[in-house]
């Protein structure tokens, strides 16, 4: 084939191209419209898998489990200097 | 509210990847719809579609980190997008759930507003009805191509895209993509004229 042939192909081949994408678009139509954002419904997604760490905004639920961690931690050296005061009471 | 000129993909990109509500409010709010189209392309079915929309969008919430940047942030929404499409349509093919005619009212709805009618003029019934059927013909062919080349249809010539974006997407060469394509179109050319008996030129 010459390369002059190849050359009148070209535009040739991208029209059938065009028109074959025209009928797809036109077969193909648009989709029903969205009713609505649908970002309620993601930010209730993301809310529940963060469990409340985001988009809760007032009504945050998420626990920051170093805040957890630290009352735990709190809670028994309160608890074992307890015991030992009174083991100490004991002991006199 | 955040406009495109105020802050630029980069500004977007770096509030996504700090958790910025706000900044994720609007990537939904400006790319839900594009999204919700190319799921339903995808899918065929416009509940599907809503459902992929929202998974879209929470996964791209989760693993914004994973977005190198080097890419448009639509064209990494739309890989993300077909990825889970593709992922979709294979579990429904597994289980056997497609729900055929739920397809097909989704195909009636669509040949009300896509019968071809591009004047003011009303086609005569039986125009109608064989734009209808031409339409069905069309829309069967491309259902029966791979999902891979249907997928590089969808998104050139259906959805317009660039072949660089699409490239992008179906993270492909431009030769390789422009050759599947050609492949595509001609197989679908072939199953067109076979179903309508013409030479679609």
């Amino acid at each position: 084939m010459s390369s002059e042939r190849m050359n009148e192909k070209a535009p040739l081949e991208e029209k059938e191209e065009q028109e074959l994408a025209q009928l797809l678009r036109n077969a193909s139509g648009d989709p029903p419209p969205l009713e609505g954002s649908l970002l309620p419904n993601i930010q209730a997604h993301i809310r529940r898998q963060t469990r409340g760490r985001y988009f809760s905004g007032n009504r945050r639920t998420y626990r920051d489990p170093t805040v957890l961690l630290l009352g735990a931690a709190t809670l028994l050296l309160i608890v074992a200097a307890a015991l030992l005061g009174l083991f100490d009471s004991l002991l006199r | 509210m955040f406009s495109s000129k105020a802050h630029p993909e980069a500004r977007l990109i770096q509030l996504l990847r700090k958790r910025d509500e706000a900044a994720f409010n609007e990537l939904v709010l400006t790319y839900e719809a594009q999204v919700y189209r190319l799921a339903f392309r995808m899918l065929g079915s416009p509940e599907d579609a809503r459902d992929l929309c929202q998974e879209v969008f929470v996964q791209v919430f989760r693993s914004i980190e994973n977005f190198r940047g080097d890419s448009k942030l639509s064209t990494w929404l739309f890989r993300i997008t077909v990825n889970l499409s593709k992922n979709q349509n294979k579990y429904l093919a597994r289980r056997q759930k497609k729900n055929h005619s739920e397809l097909d009212e989704a195909l009636g709805f669509e040949a009300q507003g896509a019968s071809g009618v591009t004047s003011g003029e009303m086609p005569a019934p039986e125009e109608q009805a064989v734009g209808r059927q031409i339409e069905r013909i069309v829309k069967e062919a491309l259902n029966s191509l791979d999902e891979e080349h249907r997928t590089l249809v969808i998104l050139r010539d259906i959805e317009g895209l660039s072949y660089e974006e699409v490239a992008e997407i179906a993270e492909l060469p431009i030769g390789t993509l422009k050759s599947r394509l050609h492949r595509a179109r001609a197989t679908l050319r072939q199953k067109i004229e076979a179903a309508t008996g013409e030479v679609i030129r």
